[in-house]
């Protein structure tokens, strides 16, 4: 953050060309209708959709619960590579349009945020909806209220700090996404693609103007989502019978849950998986051998793989050492209660900023302390990007922990780091581990702020931004191939996770 | 052997007086019931003579030694919470292995001595279990069996019953005293049903409000109790506001609603002062028009039924005295196994031995006997 405020001086370049001001402007409005607009799309697929998870029939739950997934398990960069190909000139819509469905541009903008998003709310809701006690809505209803009612009156609104905290998990993934949304945006300019694109400019005056803005808006935006959020009275005393009966309807249910699946299997799944079938051409053409043999540009490749990983780990370990006293502090409450809700609420910084105004902001904090190695700056900005991610999975781990089997053990005769290790740490060691992956993998999909950061390393997504966007000229199979590598990582990681945590149940 | 002795203890949560400048001394060996409504600074008294919460002000000694800056790890004095705080990741023999392992001990030992304390609570065949396999009352022998494995001599007990259903309560009450008894230990056990305190404890402590209201054997609680709140969280008593009238040198003459006169064996208040008459539910006589009464009889009032109720072992009658006021007897089911149809007439009796006096609280009758 101080970054930015040491680059205060510079900002006045920008109000010298009024044209960049008003584009810096645009972009950055777009970024919050963006956000805004994605969101609200998100909750109202979303939410069905984890109905449809949580109570329908258990085995088509568990299909749909797993396919949601998918686009959290893609790096953001394959995600926007796939939907750009998905609906481009070589999709399979195209035979059916005469050409390209969609070029790129804003609408490829908001399908390709509506996928990434929208798992963010999906596994949110689907926590929330199984945890949820339904004899309040079973009360509901014996005391009269048709099914819809029920959930309209009842269960929504106790589950309202769930909804707004996805509403807003959702509406930060949208804000801070960079690198996908620069291959998929065409002409089209949001916060961070306007900051990539004045940086690969020089323009650092308009990079630190853009970055400052975008930080103190999404904070404020943030701020005033939550407040509202939880406090805008709902119509919960307003019913209507006759329409909401009809809209309980087994009819009206079903049309609802077809709709709902089919907007997510086009929006969202098809367009995740697409990347399949061009990486699968590019096994065969010759691509594959070409790319193992790491001669020409696979060269770098491999050398920016290398680096996304070494980094990825790095981020990893430091951040699990650093996070988790971290973590006990907000969970038990080690400073009382005003300071650490504050500290809690700072934690949650790194991902409500969007990267690449973060980087930005680390790169100018970080070049000011002292002349740092490009790498040593890069390990840090991912450090504290992916920060939250690792502290919030073990806070949230280690309060479930009841306290009394911590005092319990004390009593009984164990020193703190005794009890710390044979009864917190076996008692979390799941989430460890998904706090882990999740950093991870968020690490090594990280663009934006990598972007902003380095000006000669490169990590996989950005080097693979540049080779989608022609900067690197590199035939498509190549693109393909390249990409897909990058997912099936990401995919074999998720995977352990997944079993990890399915062993748990 | 632990005793335990407190001074002047304060705890305050934000602005909430947990507990208010209390001082108490429990001696060696002693098994004490704190018995108190919700909110009354129960726990928090267990936990700070646990050492899990340090107190604002004052001083606490276990054994003589002053302990408020030592860790809980360092006082011998195990706790056990209301669910038991069984570790759910570990077997049941892990569980009560666990103390002796943290105080050094080696493997062996400690899960030899886990192995002795399982048989002793009759759970040798349940070791390999985990703590959720296990019915209520086998979990609770476990918290016990892993606190006595420590071979500490003070075992702090929160509401170790009221996870149980009724019929066990009953049933482990004097079992949780009798394993006390024989192990040496010395017992602080905080529960709000005052059957289970009367049942177990040498000594009960009634708290209210952080502060001690009567600390004294079950006998005296029940029979005597110090003061207006006691005797209603007790239990089993009728209430009634009153006027002196009289002053004897062998009693007083009270005066009741509508001029109602009542005789009662206290003479320590004033003719004019306004005081609180109690009388025991199981005090109070009932007889039918026409039955006998011996014509030396005091304080018979005259009344009309308005329900009764059959309660296993006693019969409980409430009734409307002639000057409008409620009065409720129990009358055991050996006495009388006749329930009194609504609307009967009855002559209702008490001793003047029988009732207790107490000025009239300043801030009201509801107020005082208020709980919550």
């Amino acid at each position: 953050m101080f970054g930015i405020l040491l680059k205060l001086g510079e900002m006045g370049e920008i109000f010298r060309d009024p044209a960049l001001l008003a584009r810096s402007q645009s972009a950055i409005s777009w970024s919050m209708i963006l956000a805004f607009s994605v969101a609200s799309l998100d909750l109202l697929i979303g939410l069905p959709l984890a109905w449809l998870i949580v109570r329908s029939n258990p085995t088509l739950g568990s299909v749909v619960d797993t396919l949601a997934d998918i686009p959290f398990m893609i790096p953001t960069v394959a995600l926007g590579f796939s939907t750009m190909i998905f609906w481009g000139p070589q999709g399979p819509l195209a035979p059916v349009f005469g050409g390209a469905f969609l070029t790129p541009g804003l609408v490829l903008v908001v399908l390709l945020h509506f996928a990434f998003s929208l798992p963010v709310v999906v596994r949110v809701m689907v926590g929330e909806l199984s945890g949820y006690r339904e004899t309040f809505e079973i009360a509901a209803k014996t005391l009269g209220a048709e099914p819809l009612t029920a959930v309209r009156t009842v269960t929504l609104p106790i589950l309202r700090p769930a909804l707004v905290a996805s509403f807003l998990l959702s509406f930060a993934r949208s804000l801070s996404e960079t690198g996908a949304t620069i291959i998929v945006a065409g002409t089209f300019e949001n916060g961070p693609v306007f900051i990539k694109n004045v940086k690969d400019a020089g323009l650092e005056g308009a990079l630190s103007f853009a970055s400052f803005v975008l930080i103190v808006g999404s904070i404020a935006a943030f701020v005033l989502i939550r407040y509202l959020g939880l406090r805008l009275r709902l119509p919960v005393s307003k019913v209507w019978p006759e329409t909401e009966r009809k809209l309980s309807g087994q009819r009206a249910v079903l049309a609802r849950d077809f709709t709902v699946f089919a907007v997510f299997a086009v929006i969202a799944i098809a367009p995740s998986l697409f990347i399949a079938l061009p990486s699968g051409q590019a096994v065969f053409d010759g691509t594959l051998s070409e790319a193992l043999s790491g001669r020409g540009v696979w060269e770098t490749y491999w050398q920016s793989l290398i680096l996304s990983y070494v980094i990825g780990i790095i981020a990893t370990v430091v951040n699990m050492l650093v996070g988790m006293p971290m973590a006990v502090l907000i969970a038990r409450k080690r400073l009382g209660r005003q300071r650490t809700s504050l500290i809690d609420a700072l934690v949650d910084i790194p991902i409500v900023v969007p990267s690449v105004a973060l980087g930005a902001s680390l790169a100018f904090f970080w070049r000011t302390v002292g002349a740092l190695p490009e790498l040593l700056i890069l390990t840090i900005s991912h450090l504290t990007i992916t920060y939250t991610y690792f502290v919030r999975t073990m806070s949230a781990s280690i309060e479930s922990v009841p306290v009394s089997l911590e005092e319990t053990a004390r009593t009984l005769g164990a020193r703190p780091l005794t009890v710390f290790r044979r009864i917190v740490l076996p008692l979390t060691k799941y989430s460890v581990l998904s706090g882990a992956i999740l950093t991870f993998t968020r690490s090594v999909d990280e663009t934006g702020a990598t972007a902003a950061v380095t000006t000669k390393l490169k990590t996989a997504p950005v080097l693979l931004v540049d080779w989608i966007k022609g900067t690197v000229r590199v035939s498509s199979s190549t693109q393909s191939l390249g990409v897909a590598m990058l997912v099936m990582v990401s995919f074999v990681a998720l995977l352990v996770l997944r079993l990890a945590l399915r062993k748990k149940r | 052997m632990p005793s335990v002795r407190l001074v002047d203890v304060v705890k305050r949560f934000g602005t909430i007086t947990a507990i208010n400048r209390l001082s108490m001394e429990i001696p060696d060996g002693e098994y004490v019931c704190i018995l108190g409504p919700t909110g009354s600074g129960k726990t928090s008294l267990l936990k700070i003579v646990a050492g899990l919460t340090i107190p604002d002000e004052g001083e606490v000694y276990i054994n003589d030694r002053l302990v408020v800056s030592m860790p809980p790890e360092e006082r011998g004095a195990v706790y056990v919470p209301q669910q038991y705080a069984l570790f759910p990741h570990m077997t049941v023999l892990e569980n009560v292995a666990f103390g002796p392992l943290s105080r050094g001990t080696s493997e062996d030992e400690a899960l030899r001595t886990a192995r002795e304390m399982l048989e002793m609570m009759r759970l040798g065949h349940r070791a390999d279990s985990k703590p959720d396999e296990l019915s209520g009352g086998m979990q609770q022998r476990v918290a016990l069996a892993r606190g006595l494995a420590t071979k500490a001599k003070l075992l702090l007990l929160d509401e170790p019953l009221g996870a149980l259903d009724a019929r066990l309560r009953v049933e482990l009450r004097h079992k949780l005293r009798e394993l006390a008894k024989e192990s040496g230990i010395t017992a602080i056990h905080v529960t709000h049903d005052q059957a289970e305190a009367t049942a177990i404890g040498d000594q009960i402590v009634v708290l209210r409000d952080g502060r001690i209201r009567q600390y004294a054997t079950p006998f005296h609680v029940y029979m005597r109790p110090q003061s207006l709140f006691v005797a209603y969280f007790v239990g089993g008593a009728n209430f009634f506001q009153a006027m002196v009238a009289e002053r004897h040198s062998d009693g007083s003459i009270l005066e009741l609603n509508q001029g109602l006169l009542v005789k009662v064996q206290d003479n320590t208040y004033l003719p004019g002062e306004e005081v609180v008459l109690v009388i025991r539910e199981d005090r109070v006589n009932v007889a039918e028009p026409g039955e006998q009464i011996p014509s030396e009889l005091y304080n018979v009032v005259q009344g009309e039924v308005l329900s009764s109720r059959f309660l296993g072992e006693f019969i409980s009658c409430q009734i409307r005295l002639a000057n409008g006021d409620l009065l409720t007897s129990r009358t055991p089911t050996s006495k009388t196994d006749r329930l009194l149809p609504a609307g009967q007439k009855v002559i209702a009796h008490f001793e003047p031995s029988d009732t207790t006096v107490y000025s009239y609280p300043p801030i009201g009758l509801t107020r005082e006997l208020r709980v919550l």
